[in-house]
């Protein structure tokens, strides 16, 4: 079998060919030289593989561990028909139909086999990662949107589900709450719903209400010059979910958003002065003054009376006579301990809240020094610190029971004013025992009947003497008392002849609560001496008003944008609900007669 | 010539900043009676401005591939992308009035900081990474450097032939095992996992510094001229080889950050579009 094997390899621009002529049915392919088919490449065995010659083709069968690759397959054998070609390391072998006198030809392409470029080896760019943009994003989109708000939305529809979403450990709608609930809310729990009762419908006042049934509106039953239609809803002040410890931001713009004009009432008289700042627009201070109210010249009520500090005209008319200036004298007062200098929280203490005062009294406050003696004979004998009526009574009482106990000591007293009854010894006739002797001894004397007559006019006289020494007695210390001594020093007494008890003392009301609409307290103030604010070692009268203007507050408090003085605004010192009328459970009953505090009750006008 | 930085002397800079500017200026200025917070009439303002930004910014990823859309130009979108992207930050930081909590809202804002900040270094890479990569180049293709690699590892090849068959199927091992490129972290880090075969033996050779080690070993064993200076050429060959090989790496490390950011900020602007309509929904739902 005559072959030919044409070699054909690239060199420079061009190619070169060779061709060998061989008479062999087998051929043996490598790089041995003494291969039939020469590859001369380092890649190719020595003895590569060997070529049969068949009819129509031939068949490569490669030597062990070595192949071939026919149809880029990685074959060990395979048959070759004419026109197909097979590659060993890049070099190719083609069957070529027979030509001229030879009965088949191969042609050998020495490394014509285009080696895949270095690049295609390795996955060199990004692309190749086969990163999928478009999957992410739509995995993401619908897995966030599900659980954060198709989950949650679901249980919106029934509350079991809701429920049971809230148990499970799936995100449920707690993923909404924008912040935290003030503490006294945290009760609610995870219960959107207790507020949020309609979805897509803002949280209304009455929710609010429902809990909260006793807050009073701001402007309760008032007509008011300035609309307050836009505050009227709870939510417009109070906002949940927010970082703070207090559900209102007490910013003082909600108030001067009303409180930039004057307040006024339905008949234009002005309710409320301009107020908008603390420190620049504020108006003077207005005090409560207790007044009597009278009829008949009867004090028949005491009601609040308003007005501005800043006049200095107003007098405070409690009828109680003190003057703050001898009491607090530095080089001290006598008392029955001897002189001592009073300090003023030894008379005025503030109440557990530190708003008010503790009320002032005789017992507590005055009577350690005030001692309510009437005999110089009898210190310690005081009468009580009450109406006319019993302390002439008790008077009356102390010297008819003194005059018998007198007359019974046996101790004759020189300054008795009654001596008519001393036509025989009285104190002895009332003992027992002697007044049988007595009685016999007279017998002796005088006859029965006389004796008896006797004995009744003496009994009439000794009773209508002790009268007249009791009834002198009392009315001589009674007028002391109510008229030089003990209550006039302190009361405004009057007197009235024609009446049965010719003394009258006015009653005495002290001012409780001098600024209702402020939120004043001592607590917070202990470190202010009390003189820096109230000038009550110079007040010579107690109707002096010891209450200090605005200025006084102004030297340490300024407005909420003051940067040198202590920030406030005005709810600081203003309820805005007027929370002190809480009614505690007394809901439905009249305020009026209920009130805590009924002198919290403030009359504007 | 404008960039997208400078776009028509700097049009949507300047509309960021006046936006950034204006919305500071009011957010600082209002008193709302209550902490500012997203809920305030300034809060609902700014928050709707700020939704409908995220709107036009996403859609810009449409936008660019509308070919033949005259609705602006793709670099005026980008630039305005950039910009009112970078304000968006600004914008949205206002409408939270600072207030953050483990809920669905500051998931948007997270998600929506994530965006931004990965777009920040999306600009950054598209501004300053062409120029390393230019530098590292040195402007030779990096086809160029590969035919370069693949004639030296031809000529190592034929050089080899005439050493030991230990040396040869070192060095032919040298070259079959190098790798360059791969997963996303072989792209990502300079490393060179290469190995190479010695006495049936696989080991690193990063760098090619292995292999070359071995070499010059071998070079000082060898006594005979010609083999020594064969060695020698295949030293300087696989020297050059480890260089090509070192460029290409940065190149590779260059074309996935250039690429890679994207892969986050989309998808993630995704998932923030969907927790943004979360956000608006379930406000209005617990109003």
């Amino acid at each position: 079998m005559k072959l030919l094997i044409r070699y054909v390899k690239n060199q420079g621009q061009g190619e070169v060919s060779e061709q060998v002529v061989l008479n062999n049915s087998v051929l043996s392919i490598g790089r041995g030289t003494n291969q039939n088919i020469l590859l001369p490449d380092s890649k190719v065995a020595l003895d590569h593989a060997k070529l049969f010659v068949q009819d129509n083709g031939c068949k490569i069968v490669s030597s062990s561990g070595k192949y071939v690759v026919k149809n880029s397959q990685v074959v060990k054998r395979c048959s070759l028909k004419l026109g197909e070609d097979i590659e060993i390391s890049g070099h190719k072998i083609t069957l070529l139909p027979a030509e001229s006198d030879y009965d088949l030809v191969l042609l050998v392409s020495i490394g014509s086999v285009e080696q895949a470029p270095l690049q295609n080896r390795y996955k060199l760019s990004f692309s190749d990662l086969k990163f999928a943009k478009r999957r992410w994003s739509w995995t993401l989109f619908w897995s966030i949107l599900s659980l954060c708000l198709l989950l949650p939305a679901a249980g919106l529809m029934n509350p079991v589900w809701m429920e049971q979403l809230r148990q499970s450990p799936l995100p449920d709608d707690s993923q909404w709450s924008a912040g935290d609930l003030i503490k006294p809310h945290r009760f609610i729990g995870d219960d959107c719903a207790q507020c949020h009762t309609d979805a897509f419908v803002p949280t209304s006042t009455e929710t609010c209400v429902s809990c909260h049934s006793s807050v009073n509106d701001h402007v309760n039953d008032m007509t008011l010059s300035t609309p307050v239609d836009e505050i009227m809803e709870c939510t417009s002040c109070h906002k949940e979910h927010n970082p703070q410890e207090t559900l209102s931001h007490y910013s003082q713009q909600i108030c001067i958003d009303c409180h930039l004009e004057p307040i006024k009432d339905s008949s234009e008289n002005i309710k409320f002065e301009t107020a908008t700042d603390f420190e620049l627009a504020h108006p003077a201070f207005k005090v409560s003054v207790l007044t009597a109210l009278t009829k008949n010249k009867t004090i028949i009520d005491w009601q609040p009376k308003r007005h501005p500090l800043k006049d200095n005209q107003f007098i405070e008319e409690s009828n109680l006579k003190f003057p703050h200036k001898t009491h607090m004298n530095p080089e001290g007062i006598k008392s029955p301990q001897g002189d001592m200098t009073l300090v003023c929280a030894d008379c005025h203490m503030p109440e557990i809240d530190g708003g008010e005062m503790k009320p002032i009294t005789m017992e507590k406050n005055c009577q350690n020094c005030h001692q309510l003696t009437f005999d110089m004979e009898d210190p310690t004998r005081v009468v009580p610190h009450g109406s006319p009526s019993d302390v002439v009574l008790m008077m009356r009482e102390y010297y008819a029971f003194r005059y018998i106990y007198q007359n019974l000591d046996n101790k004759s007293d020189q300054n008795d004013i009654v001596n008519a009854g001393n036509i025989f010894d009285a104190r002895k006739a009332r003992r027992p025992g002697r007044e049988k002797k007595l009685r016999k001894d007279f017998q002796h004397l005088l006859n029965e009947q006389t004796v008896d007559s006797i004995e009744k006019l003496t009994k009439q006289t000794i009773r209508s003497d002790g009268l007249v020494w009791a009834e002198s007695r009392a009315y001589v210390a009674a007028t002391d008392i109510f008229e030089r001594q003990a209550c006039d020093v302190c009361h405004v007494v009057t007197k009235n002849n024609d009446a049965e008890i010719p003394w009258q003392v006015k009653p005495v009301k002290l001012t409780k609560q001098w600024l209702p609409l402020a939120n004043f307290t001592h607590d917070a103030h202990q470190n202010s001496n009390c003189e820096s604010c109230h000038e009550a070692s110079s007040s010579k009268v107690s109707s002096d008003i010891l209450i200090p203007d605005i200025d006084n507050c102004q030297q340490c408090h300024g407005g909420e944008e003051s940067h040198n003085l202590i920030p406030n605004t005005c709810i600081d010192c203003h309820d805005y609900h007027d929370a002190k009328t809480h009614v505690l459970g007394r809901q439905g009953l009249s305020q009026n007669t209920d009130s805590p505090l009924p002198q919290t009750k403030i009359a504007l006008e | 010539m404008d960039n997208l930085f400078t776009y028509r002397n700097f049009r949507y800079f300047k509309l960021a900043l006046w936006l950034t500017i204006i919305f500071s200026a009011i957010y600082i200025w209002h008193e709302p009676g209550q902490p500012k917070n997203g809920g305030t009439w300034f809060g609902y303002t700014i928050g709707t401005v700020a939704a409908l930004l995220i709107l036009i910014l996403m859609y810009f990823g449409r936008r660019k591939r509308n070919y033949f859309s005259n609705f602006g130009t793709v670099k005026g979108w980008l630039s305005a992308h950039v910009y009112l992207g970078s304000a968006l930050l600004i914008l949205a930081t206002l409408h939270t009035g600072f207030q953050f909590g483990i809920n669905v809202h500051t998931l948007a804002y997270a998600l929506m900081c994530f965006v931004i900040f990965s777009g920040f270094y999306g600009a950054w890479a598209y501004v300053y990474l062409p120029g390393q990569k230019r530098e590292n180049l040195k402007t030779i293709s990096p086809e160029e450097y590969f035919q370069s690699i693949e004639d030296f590892d031809r000529q190592i090849m034929t050089l080899a032939k005439g050493l030991s068959e230990k040396l040869n199927l070192l060095i032919n091992s040298a070259l079959e095992r190098t790798e360059l490129g791969g997963g996303l972290m072989n792209q990502l880090s300079l490393r060179d996992k290469s190995k190479l075969v010695v006495d049936d033996r696989i080991l690193a050779n990063e760098n090619q510094s292995n292999c070359i080690n071995l070499l010059v070993a071998e070079l000082a064993k060898e006594t005979e001229q010609e083999k020594s200076n064969q060695l020698k050429t295949i030293i300087e060959l696989f020297g050059s080889r480890q260089r090509a090989l070192k460029v290409l790496r940065q190149d590779i490390k260059h074309n996935s950050l250039l690429q890679l950011w994207l892969y986050f900020h989309v998808p993630v602007s995704f998932a923030l579009l969907a927790a943004l309509i979360a956000h608006i929904v379930s406000i209005f739902i617990y109003w």
